[in-house]
């Protein structure tokens, strides 16, 4: 009987707990209040001399989940903003500032899915120069075709600045995570927030003053460098990849080296060595991509230095990433599912503040950076304002050097 | 609930249900069970309608029992958007009542199979339209196959002091649901319901009680591709046309209940038969994305209230049957903003901020009127209407969006139970009813992202069509019935039933549905 009233007890004790435990629960819940709009103020900072004024400068709150964007300009030295509906925003301040002595600067700052709930809350931004690269990823075709093909994807890199530059040397990377997710992983805290991560590299090739790229021209590198509209490929495709200046040849015989140049494989999991996979598929979802450079002088082998590896501090996985200075970045974009995946970003704000996308995988369509003026020569000037939500018209037929920019001299159909 | 409870929990039923067939029909001698005997043996049943089992006793607790299988195909277009252009369903049930000394004891038991063909707007949850708005939605055509299996019981226990009574209630509900079509879906969805109650009667006449009620659902929802080449568009939606869109094979969704609630009743027992009942409760409902790492998705706070009048007015040979309800259902909805932790805490996923972002307001107004002209425990004529008055009020608070309706429904009914034949007690009982609904009123307007989305002008704007249309319905049954053998109380029946419904709009058409049921009464 003894017995019988002590199970009886603790079967009431638990049951007293599980109650009480979702008591708290509906308490919270009774205790929700209706949503109510909400002011905030922003004090932008920055440290360029004699530069005290922000008049002029351009601010953006977005929030992509709500699908709000409300853009103002900065009058003063901060500036508010009314009837905010509480969220995840994404705040840039760009334009272009004078200081005390006249000289002009590009400013930009950003917060990244920075949370905004409490009213009255004052937010702090750093504004600085502005990184106005000479080479932009001017197209990215990621998505794939029709008919589940992914081999077409191509990256198309241009020459924005009025100087010849050379593609020797420079390094190409799709970041990881490959996918967007909020489920960043975990990288170590010494690094602070100046590197990005990969989980392979690849290297244009060349001397050094072997593949220039002068204004207005555009490079393309394909992951395989085929017509891809033969009927043994997929006549569904959007495009014929053969006149790429450079490829990502993985040695798969059932799709042979093409007369495009081969790029140079850099690092994947602490080696050199491409492994086996059978090629070099970046998300048809969309990935984060990056140009860089090395600076002169500076040797980077993240091969033979396992300080510029690190594993995913969130898993046990051995995987072994490689580190990216973020300073070494030339153009940075990330892409995504569909505009509601930029609060699953995984690139710095500071080298892309916004994502782009096609909405679908294996659509046939592409990203391509906005024409904003014309060279004397009718090549494109190009926007890059590092927000690939502004800078790219989304959903495009892929297409090569639109807008009229150039083939390098040196492109194999050429010779 | 574990296995040692589930099984006593079925076993009470069981007893409920099958004690009759074990028992020795030719007790009662005076009855029969007819299709209307049955029912009119059920329209006299004033406590059964309410959640109060202590109260049972006060009703007629002669026992009976049935079972009926039934198969329902209905199809055409005027349908709410996530009803499927052709439903079929196969059931099978079985209810019985029983007095043993002096304990009354009911039970029911059913299975239904049901196949919705051709829905749309519905990618994550059995029944769309459970006062959950947090679920995923896409727009391809599809399929669902799904099977529910109910169990209820009541228990009057002996009366004490012949003047207080106890009761308990329960349900055990269980279904399963899948979708199709990708983005499919696996879903289990189990609702437990238990209701203690006490009569107090003070007199013979007068007689108060009162129930609590608690109930706890859950439901998984496991959504994935099974050709995963190709990702699929879905919408995360939250409610009157709000949606967020995403691209893959969707999310598993755990949806968590509670539900307490309490009601009154008064019951006069004289030349009438009185009842007032009012029954109030308050559901706490969560959707949590993922299982291993779950996100705060949406939380419902949900109020019903019920009240009831019942009113039995037995004459010479005629009985009258009164009936009003009033229900009032408000829902708020919540939204939470989360975060996923990425430190090296790897804390999952935080809830920064909560707050109402939508309210659902539902009133339905019910009056209804029956005659009967009785012939020993049956009878040879119902005669009847209904009034309706139902009124909806949602708001999506920021951006204020909003649907209003308000329409007013009415239906008359006739039976007519034909005394074939005394031999085998031979009858046929026919049954016609006819109905109108009118919209006097209604708006719906959304001021939220992307009003360009299938969400708002598909499947928000297709429900408010449909909600609003003005149409008629027609329907029409047979059913004859006779017993096994003349000493038997044993009663089969077929059943025969279509119903036809008008709608006065060009885009929506016309729904019908054609039913065959068989079935034996004890």
């Amino acid at each position: 009987m003894k017995k019988k009233q002590f199970i009886n007890a603790i079967g009431l004790l638990i049951l007293i707990s599980v109650l009480f435990t979702n008591c708290s629960r509906y308490k919270e819940i009774l205790n929700t209040d209706k949503i109510k709009l909400i002011h905030t103020t922003v004090n932008p900072s920055i440290d360029i001399n004699g530069l005290e004024s922000f008049e002029g400068l351009k601010i953006i709150f977005t929030n992509f989940l709500e699908n709000i964007k409300i853009e103002k300009e900065i009058t003063g030295t901060s500036i508010s903003v009314e009837g905010l509906i509480p969220g995840i925003y994404t705040i840039v301040i760009s334009g272009k500032a004078a200081n005390n002595e006249g000289q002009l600067f590009y400013l930009n700052g950003s917060l990244v899915n920075y949370p905004i709930f409490n009213d009255n809350e004052t937010i702090k931004i750093s504004v600085t120069g502005l990184r106005i690269s000479p080479l932009v990823f001017k197209e990215i075709y990621f998505a794939g075709s029709p008919k589940n093909y992914f081999r077409d994807q191509f990256y198309e890199i241009y020459n924005n600045s009025d100087s010849p530059l050379y593609l020797d040397g420079l390094y190409f990377a799709a970041l990881y995570p490959t996918i967007a997710t909020e489920n960043l992983p975990v990288w170590p805290e010494s690094d602070g927030k100046n590197f990005v991560y990969s989980d392979r590299l690849w290297k244009f090739p060349g001397n050094g003053t072997q593949y220039p790229l002068k204004p207005g021209e555009s490079c393309i590198v394909s992951q395989f460098a085929a017509n891809h509209q033969m009927g043994i490929y997929n006549p569904s495709s959007s495009i014929d990849c053969s006149s790429s200046e450079f490829e990502f040849n993985m040695n798969n015989k059932n799709f042979p080296d093409q007369p495009a140049v081969d790029m140079v494989h850099v690092f994947s999991n602490g080696s050199s060595a491409m492994g086996t996979l059978p090629q070099y598929l970046t998300s048809v979802f969309g990935g984060a991509y990056v140009i860089f450079k090395v600076p002169d002088g500076v040797i980077y082998d993240p091969v033979g230095d396992k300080t510029l590896q690190t594993k995913n501090l969130a898993t046990t996985s051995t995987i072994l990433y490689a580190k990216i200075p973020i300073a070494y970045v030339l153009d940075g974009v990330e892409a995504g599912h569909n505009e509601t995946m930029v609060k699953a970003k995984r690139m710095a704000g500071v080298l892309d503040a916004g994502m782009t996308y096609v909405g679908a995988t294996y659509n046939g369509l592409g990203v391509a950076r906005k024409k904003i003026a014309e060279n004397e020569d009718g090549t494109p000037v190009l926007q890059d304002t590092n927000n690939s939500t502004d800078d790219f018209d989304r959903g495009v037929v892929p297409m090569f050097r639109r807008y009229n920019s150039k083939m390098p001299s040196w492109n194999h159909t050429l010779n | 609930m574990n296995k040692n409870k589930q099984s006593l929990f079925i076993l009470i039923i069981a007893i409920g249900i099958f004690y009759p067939f074990l028992s020795n029909s030719q007790q009662i001698e005076n009855l029969n069970h007819t299709p209307a005997a049955i029912e009119k043996f059920k329209l006299n049943q004033i406590w059964n309608k309410t959640d109060n089992a202590a109260g049972l006793s006060l009703d007629n607790t002669d026992y009976y029992s049935l079972f009926e299988a039934s198969y329902n195909l209905e199809k055409g277009d005027f349908k709410r958007p996530q009803k499927g252009l052709k439903e079929n369903e196969l059931n099978f049930g079985t209810e019985g009542g029983v007095k043993i000394k002096n304990w009354y004891v009911w039970g029911n038991f059913s299975y239904k199979r049901n196949v919705i063909k051709d829905a749309n707007y519905n990618a994550s949850i059995i029944d769309p339209y459970r006062g959950m708005p947090y679920y995923i939605a896409d727009s391809n055509l599809s399929n669902w196959n799904n099977q529910h299996y109910d169990l209820s019981f009541k228990i009057n226990f002996p009366k004490i002091n012949n003047k207080i009574a106890l009761g308990l209630g329960g349900d055990y509900l269980a279904s399963l649901g899948a979708k199709q079509r990708d983005p499919r879906t696996e879903n289990y969805f189990m609702k437990i319901r238990l209701t203690p109650s006490i009569v107090f009667s003070p007199n013979m006449k007068n007689h108060f009680g009162a129930n609590l009620e608690y109930y706890n659902l859950k439901e998984e929802s496991r959504m994935e591709n099974i050709n995963t080449n190709i990702s699929q568009t879905y919408y995360r939606l939250y409610g009157l046309g709000n949606s967020i869109i995403g691209l893959g094979s969707g999310r598993s969704t755990n949806y968590t209940g509670d539900n307490f609630g309490g009601g009154g009743q008064y019951n006069f027992t004289g030349k009438v038969n009185l009842l007032l009942s009012s029954n109030y409760s308050l559901k706490f409902e969560d959707a949590r994305v993922s299982f291993s790492t779950p996100q705060d998705e949406g939380s419902t706070e949900q109020r019903v209230w019920v009240n009831k009048l019942l009113l039995h007015i037995p004459g010479q040979g005629q009985s009258h049957y009164i009936y009003g309800r009033y229900t009032k259902r408000d829902i708020n909805g919540i939204q939470y903003i989360t975060q996923r932790d990425n430190s090296e805490s790897q804390s999952g996923w935080i809830t920064l901020f909560k707050s109402i972002r939508s309210t659902y307001s539902e009133k339905l107004y019910q009056f209804g009127y029956d005659w009967t002209k009785d012939k020993a425990n049956e009878y040879s004529w119902l005669l009847g209407t209904q009034l309706e008055l139902y009124n909806k009020s949602d708001i999506y608070l920021i951006p204020t969006s909003y649907k209003d309706l308000k329409n007013v429904f009415i239906n008359i009914h006739s039976k007519k139970n034909v005394f074939v034949s005394e031999h085998l007690r031979k009858r046929l009982l026919i049954d016609i009813s006819a109905g109108i609904n009118k919209n006097i009123g209604g708006e719906y307007v959304y001021n939220g992202q992307h009003a360009d989305y299938p969400i708002v002008t598909q499947l928000e704007q297709g429900d408010f069509n449909f909600l609003t249309t003005n149409f008629k319905t027609l329907g029409i049954s047979a059913t004859y019935s006779q017993q096994v053998k003349n000493s038997s109380l044993a009663n089969i029946f077929f059943k025969v039933e279509a119903n036809y419904s008008k709608a006065n709009e060009n885009f929506l058409k016309y729904r019908n549905l054609f039913g065959l049921s068989l079935g034996c009464n004890f």
